[in-house]
This record gives structure tokens, sequence and C-alpha cells, in this order.
């Protein structure tokens, strides 16, 4: 008994001292840029083909995203204990590593048992499991890689999403339609016309301008059931429409001037959003149609502008001062930015800004870019460009200004559009 | 003739009872000697100067035939009575010369044990002020040397840690973010604890804190002076802002 009172003393004694030690104060900033380090280290399946899919999915996806550098280099067995995972990974200098197995039921159920480790921390970020059929294991590795981007980033990654975009040789152009990351590829129009700037409406729905009837028409095509409707037919103009609450936004010129209107689904017009000498075009809406985006060269050469549709008088806000042409407009999904196209010296460049026009950015520069759609995080855009010579769709990182070929090949381009997530 | 001596009789007695009471009445004088010396002496010197007149008076009233043995009987008395008084009060005053005597001495004694142990006093405390001056001296150069100490070896760790500290800005933007990470680095450079003291708010972030401190492990062995109990604790500070 005596003993473990004295004991108890020299303990107490120890952590009164332990108390009082000195701490020093150290501060550290200016980090260093550093990618994270992440080891994508496979799936234990049967069957190989179809782990083989998954991993190169996914190792696509977080390539593409901007942030990582994927180590795929496999040293360890599947059944190794955590720690020994954490150690390997710790060795390979990466932050965060992935394994897990795929189970293949009936030659089409896929069942992906993901586990997401911190090496740093040596915890378990993530042990989740995600159920497909074989024909959408690529969207499965899509879904697998938005998970491991929020676990890692704080925002759920942008891959569940699809991209229109028109493409063809000569006076034919088609719909198509891409993954995010610019595989799954499918052909939508085969109509060995012109079928050019695609938008997306809704989630299953589409607008694109076609010269099926050789006059310019404005078709809305539903991607699901395939059906296919004119909706507007009185512009000689190479336009798109883009929704405006249950109707549409179409620029066209009327009386003599071009203005953007409000066209309900019937291709019957509502009201015209502008009313100037010049022509306005590229409109883009708030989520909440509360401000509008356009284009207009009102003081002779093409500048963005924002009109607050709240207002009965016109109240339209010239944003950009610095170029003598600024174009396309896309606003993000999180009504913040706008991302558009600015031509200076023979060159193109991608620029960002905010709603009001502060904090003008170049993102990304070279030939023929067009066309910037915004990812639904609102922290991506693909865009047509050519780069380096290779013609395509290019996914950008606004947040670190990296982009990465999605889809190059052959042909020109002509609009794309992001579509909003697909569950 | 009965009556002559009946009444010269009364007389002597009341005599003797007059002188009885004058000895008597002095008496505490002499007793109060041991008290304060010197109101003892005035008070008594005052009285007897004030009997005399009374025993000088008192002759003068009784004046018979027996007035003249009586004054010499009396005369006498009191010039004995007066001789004492003198030879007391000589005596008095030679003791009060004396304790007068001695009480300076005493005086001049205490004053100079006074002005000795001042002396001594004075001495211990500008003894005790050099050595607290010394020990403070001391200890700011101590406290001194840990400071460089610390600067050095915080310099080094800094160093290091911040190689190994890399962010991926794309997500950090220009937010800031400031991750506290507690660190205890024992005597051989090795870091025996960690812990993230304050989160940043961003996970990410705090990863890569972590990931720099285990990168850094082992530190260089940190210098004795700085360690206690056998390690050295550090608050480091990862700020992701970027100064000029």
């Amino acid at each position: 008994m005596k003993k473990i009172i004295v004991l108890f003393v020299l303990f107490l004694i120890y952590l009164n001292l332990s108390a009082e030690a000195k701490v020093f104060q150290i501060t550290i900033d200016n980090p260093n840029y550093k990618p994270i380090g992440i080891g994508l280290w496979g799936f234990q399946s049967k069957d190989k083909s179809s782990a083989l899919i998954l991993k190169s999915t996914i190792e696509r996806d977080l390539r593409m995203s901007g942030f990582f550098y994927v180590d795929k280099t496999q040293h360890f067995s599947y059944d190794a204990p955590f720690s020994v995972v954490c150690g390997l990974s710790k060795i390979d200098n990466l932050d965060y590593a992935v394994y897990g197995n795929l189970i293949v039921e009936n030659n089409d159920s896929i069942y992906a048992n993901i586990k997401l480790v911190n090496s740093a921390n040596k915890t378990l970020m993530f042990n989740g499991s995600f159920y497909s059929n074989k024909e959408s294991l690529k969207w499965l590795g899509h879904r697998v890689s938005d998970k491991i981007i929020e676990y890692i980033t704080g925002v759920y990654g942008p891959f569940e999403s699809k991209i229109i975009f028109a493409r063809g040789k000569g006076k034919i152009r088609d719909i198509y339609a891409c993954d995010f990351n610019g595989e799954n590829i499918e052909r939508l129009t085969k109509w060995h016309t012109m079928n050019i700037l695609p938008k997306w409406i809704d989630k299953y729905e589409i607008s694109f301008l076609s010269y099926k009837y050789g006059k310019p028409s404005l078709f809305l095509f539903n991607i699901r059931t395939g059906k296919i409707r004119k909706l507007f037919s009185n512009s000689n103009l190479s336009i798109s429409a883009v929704k405006y609450k249950n109707n549409f936004a179409v620029p066209f010129s009327k009386n003599g001037d071009v203005d953007i209107y409000e066209v309900n689904r019937n291709g019957r017009i509502i009201k015209n959003f502008t009313h100037n000498y010049g022509i306005d075009v590229s409109p883009n809406f708030t989520s909440d149609y509360s401000k509008m985006v356009f284009v207009s060269n009102r003081t002779s050469s093409p500048q963005i502008y924002v009109k607050d549709l709240s207002s009965a008088f016109e109240s339209s806000i010239r944003l950009t001062f610095n170029g003598k042409y600024n174009s396309s407009p896309a606003l993000s999904p999180n009504n913040r930015k706008i991302a558009y196209i600015s031509i200076e010296k023979g060159k193109t460049a991608l620029k960002i800004m905010n709603i009001d026009g502060s904090e003008d950015k170049t993102v990304m520069t070279g030939y023929n870019l067009d066309s910037p759609s915004w990812s639904y995080d609102s922290r991506y855009v693909a865009i047509e460009a050519e780069m380096g010579g290779v013609r395509g769709i290019y996914i950008v990182n606004t947040l670190n200004n990296k982009y990465f070929l999605a889809m190059g090949g052959n042909g020109m381009y002509n609009g794309l559009s992001v579509s909003g997530r697909f569950r | 003739m009965k009556l002559i001596s009946v009444l010269l009789s009364v007389l002597i007695h009341l005599s003797f009872v007059l002188i009885y009471l004058v000895i008597v009445h002095d008496k505490p004088i002499i007793s109060k000697k041991n008290q304060n010396v010197y109101n003892v002496q005035l008070i008594s010197i005052k009285h007897k100067s004030a009997k005399k007149k009374i025993i000088r008076s008192k002759p003068k009233k009784t004046v018979t035939k027996h007035k003249d043995i009586h004054r010499k009987i009396h005369k006498k008395t009191a010039i004995k009575h007066k001789k004492r008084e003198n030879k007391k009060y000589v005596n008095i005053k030679k003791k009060i010369a004396e304790l007068k005597k001695k009480a300076k001495i005493a005086e001049k004694k205490q004053m100079k044990e006074k002005v000795l142990r001042e002396e001594k006093i004075r001495q211990k405390l500008i003894e005790h002020r050099i050595e607290a001056m010394k020990n403070e001296i001391a200890e700011k150069e101590n406290e001194e040397k840990t400071k460089i100490a610390v600067a050095n070896y915080s310099g080094v760790i800094n160093n290091i840690i911040k190689n190994n500290w890399g962010v991926e800005k794309g997500i950090i933007k220009n937010k800031q973010f400031i991750t506290k990470v507690d660190i205890k680095i024992d005597y051989k450079g090795n870091i025996i604890y960690s812990a993230i003291e304050k989160g940043s708010g961003n996970k990410y972030v705090d990863t890569t804190a972590v990931s720099a401190i285990n990168k850094s492990n082992p530190l260089p062995r940190p210098p004795k002076d700085i360690l206690d109990s056998g390690y050295v604790e550090f608050i480091i500070t990862f700020d992701t802002r970027e100064k000029e």
C-alpha cells in the first residue's frame, strides 16, 4: 500500500514537472506547392479486366482533376493490415492511398468496396461500397473519384456529368455526348447536316441549332426518349437557346438589330430582355433568373454586360473593359463567376471574373478557345481549344489553372455544354 | 504648678508628636528613592522648605518661659534634621549624578551598539543585494543562452519542416488556414509526440501539416540548454498565407 502511495506521489510530481515544461513557438508560412500524392493500388477481383477498367477510370479522373499525382505501383497484398498500407504509402511519399476489391456477380452486377487511407494521420478516411451494373462500370469509377475528391479537397468531384458537343468535318457536324473526363463518347444526331451549338436545357433535354431544313432552326432533343422538336426558326443567325424559367431565351433579329427574347416551347415570342440598337447575344441567367449576363456591341466592340432583370428600367452594366473582343460568357452554377473568351493579339484566352466584374484573371491562353462551360461544382471549365497543336475539349481547373485534354480528334468543334450532376 | 507641668508635658508630647509627624511624613520621600529620581527629589525639597516654615512659625506662637529650652531642643533637632536632610540631599544628588552618568554611559553604549547593528545590517543588505544582482546576471546570461539556443534550433527545424510542407494551392485558393501542431522532441531528436493542437477547419491543410512533421522525423538533436525533463516541446503554427 505504501509503495502505491509513494508511486502515486512520484507520478503527481512528474505530472507537475511536466506541466511546467517550457513550450516554444515556431511559425511556418509560405507553403511550397505540392500536388497531392495518392497511391492507386488497384482492386482485388476475380474479374481482372473489370478491376483494370475501374482503376484506369479513377486514375484518369484523379489526374484530370488537376490536384493529384497518381502512383500506381502496387507493393502489398490486398489482405495486408491497415498499418502496413499506411507504412508503404508513407515510404512512397504519398499522402493518401486507395485500394479495395471488386465483386462481379452473374457477369453483370458489380460491387466495389473502396478504402481511402490517410497515410499522414494513419486513418481510414473512407470505407464504403458502390454498386453498379457492368455497363456502367466507368460511371461507378466516376462516383468513386468524386467521393475521393470530396474526402480530400472538401468539395464533391465533377465527374458525374456529361458534356455535349458538336463535331464534324466540312459541312457536316453532329451532336455528341461524353463523360466529363472525355470517355464514353456517343453520337446523338446522324443527319449529315450542320448541327451545332448544343446546350443543356434540362436533365435529359438539350437544344441545338440545325440546318436540317436548310434554314437555321433551333431544336429540342430529349436524349432519353430520342424525341426531337423544332423550337424556333425565325432567326438567320447561328445562335443557341438557353433555358429561362419554363421558356427559352433566344437572340434574333426582329427589327433590324439583334435583341434577346423570351420564347415559349411553341416558338412564340413572350417578351424581349434587351431593347438596344446594338447586337445582344449569348444570354446566361443566374439560377434564380434575377440577372442576365450577355454580350453586346453597343459600345462598338463586343463586351460582356450584366442586366438586373428585377428592374423595370434598362439597367445593363458593362463588366469587361480590357481587350477589344470579349465574348461567350458562362455563369458558374454558384452564380459567382463568369468565364469568358477574350481575344488579344491573335490569341484567345479563357478569363474568369466575379459576377460584378472584379478579380478578372486569365486562366488559359491558346488558339481557338471557345464555348466555355462550367462543371456543377463551379471549379472546372470545359472548353474547346487548340493547345500544342491538339484540337479538342479541355478540362480546366480554374483553381490552379491546370488543364487536361479530355477528348481530342480531327475535325471542327462548334460548341459544348456541361450537364448538371447525374445521380 | 502642677498645671504648668502638665501643660509642659503636653507641649513636649505635642512637640514629639510633631517631630514624629515630620519624620513619618518624610519617610515616603526616602522610600521613593528607588523610583524616578527627578520626581522624588523635587517634591521632597519643596515639601521640606514648606515644613521648615511651619516649624519656624510654630515656636513663635508658643512664647513661654520654657520656650527657649524648647527652641534650643527644637533648633538642635532641626539642625540635626537639616544636616541629615542635607546629607540625604547630597547623597541623592550624588546618586542622581551617578545615575545620570550611568544612564549617559548606557545611552552611549546603546548608541554604539545601535550604530554597530545598523552597520552590520547595512553590510548584510549590501551583500544580499550583490548576491541577488549576481544571481540575476547569471539568470539573464542563462536565459540569453537558452534564447540563443532555442532561436538557433527553431531555425533549423523550421527549415526542415518547411521543406517538407507542401500544399496543393488550388484547394486552398487565397484563403488563410492556420493549423497548430504540438510536438515533443527527445534528446536524440526523435519526435516522440505530435498532435494537432488547433485545426484549421480544412482537413486537407491539417493533413499536410501532420505529413510535414512525419516527414521531418527524426530532427537534429536539440541543445541540452533547452531540454526539460529530457525533451523539448514546440508548438508549430502552419500558416498557408503567402507573406512577401
